[in-house]
């Protein structure tokens, strides 16, 4: 593969966060994907940046918020242990504000997702648009992998987890490539074939999930798995889901 | 961040704190470690500041960014911290990056689902240890705690730049400018290391 020379660097980093970010219209988007499978620095590069996005979600992931105590003693003494120390703070005010943190830190945890809360609800996605797109373009792979251990490395580097699909009578792993309007801009599609028809599998990371669907009058299935913090979607014609039943982690 | 009450009429209660506080409680352990590099450090930083902020309430105007005032709380906390302990930027070990990453999935692992209907569900990825990590780590060292906070806040907690610019009380261009230089460095330092070998077609 050809490294990015100095000259085009800017102009390929500006284009891959505008990717990453989602300021791109669907026909950019669509552009940009094209010009993936044909510009090698470009696929390059911005397979690092989902390198470095991935490794990054999962080093850099927060704690969840102070374990809230079930008794204002224990919740001034564990959850806020600089409360202690300081002077001033009266104490109808530290346990009145301890416990409006385990009453409301709760209904938060347990009523409200974390994306709701952020405001961040996610629409839904169609996904046998996204299927019949792939299908009608050939199932074509910008990203092959050769073996199981490049395609152990390849997960690894782009998801977090190392896993590959075991082989079967019937698989056939056409290859990688990159998911448009898919769960967010780090999920990635596997494009398989299995008895020679296709089936494609939609990876990210559960945190980015969001609701896949198929439409019923379109005939395709939809299969969803979670596993390693991962979520993984089988989109096929089949009542079964032959690729996901051969995920197999390290 | 769409919680944020920065028109909010009347004046901050505790309860309204406690829920903003546990809003934004990621956001802040974001500026807390983009200031100290060090994740158990920037949990102790954010608790820390939960406290200062109670003591502060009056303080606080209720026509101006909740967030905005909350960050800064935490971020001067932060930035005395790192003073006090003498470890800002330099001499961070890498491991304390790591430790505590470590986190629990979701339910339904493993078993397949067959649906044409709607199914939902999230969790975190359990991180393995490889030289890319480390490099990576110390490429993050390399940005300055603004850039570090912001690429935190866009990459791990998917914030839009224009939430960004408000937690920061920085203009949005901004916010999306660090974030721009800082995924270049990154990948100016890190594109020799250990490439995914595959054939790109």
């Amino acid at each position: 593969m050809s490294r990015p020379n100095n000259e085009s660097l800017p102009e390929l980093a500006l284009l891959i966060d505008a990717y990453l970010d989602g300021a791109m219209t669907t026909s950019e988007r669509h552009a940009f994907e094209s010009r993936l499978t044909t510009d090698a620095a470009l696929a390059r590069e911005f397979q690092l940046q989902r390198r470095i996005d991935a490794r990054l979600g999962l080093l850099m992931a927060p704690p969840e918020s102070p374990a809230l105590a079930t008794s204002p003693d224990a919740a001034i003494a564990s959850s806020i242990p600089i409360a202690q120390e300081r002077r001033g703070i009266p104490t109808w005010l530290r346990v009145a504000a301890v416990l409006a943190l385990v009453a409301i830190g709760t209904w938060a945890a347990v009523a409200r997702p974390w994306h709701v809360m952020f405001g961040q609800e996610r629409s839904d996605v169609a996904a046998n648009v996204a299927y019949r797109e792939l299908v009608k373009g050939g199932l074509k792979p910008m990203w092959v992998c050769e073996s199981d251990e490049v395609f152990r490395k390849y997960t690894k580097d782009t998801f977090g987890v190392p896993f590959a699909v075991t082989p079967g009578p019937g698989i056939e792993l056409v290859g990688w490539t990159y998911a448009s309007g898919l769960l967010d801009s780090s999920a990635s599609v596997l494009m398989c074939r299995v008895e020679g028809k296709p089936s494609i599998v939609v990876v990210g990371k559960l945190s980015d999930d969001r609701v896949m669907h198929a439409d019923v009058a379109s005939n395709v299935k939809v299969h969803r798995k979670q596993q390693w913090g991962l979520v993984m979607y089988e989109v096929n014609e089949r009542e079964d889901a032959p690729i996901l039943d051969r995920m197999k982690g390290e | 961040m769409g919680a944020d009450v920065g028109a909010r009429p009347g004046r901050l209660g505790p309860a309204d704190f406690a829920r903003l506080y546990q809003t934004h409680w990621k956001a802040l352990w974001c500026v807390a470690v983009g200031v100290l590099g060090d994740r158990t450090l920037a949990q102790d930083v954010v608790q820390q500041a939960a406290v200062v902020a109670l003591e502060r309430l009056e303080t606080f105007d209720p026509d101006t960014s909740f967030t905005a005032w909350m960050m800064q709380i935490v971020r001067n906390i932060a930035l005395n911290e790192g003073r006090k302990r003498g470890r800002r930027r330099t001499g961070l070990a890498d491991t304390e990056l790591l430790d505590g990453g470590r986190a629990t999935s979701g339910r339904g692992e493993g078993g397949v689902e067959t649906s044409t209907g709607a199914l939902t569900g999230r969790g975190q990825v359990m991180p393995g240890t490889e030289p890319f990590d480390d490099e990576l780590l110390r490429a993050l060292h390399t940005l300055d705690e603004t850039a570090r906070g912001c690429l935190l806040m866009r990459v791990v907690l998917n914030m839009p730049y224009k939430e960004i610019a408000l937690a920061l009380d920085v203009p949005e261009g901004t916010a999306a400018s660090h974030v721009h230089r800082a995924r270049t460095t990154l990948r100016s330092m890190l594109r020799d290391a250990d490439a995914p070998k595959g054939v790109n077609t």
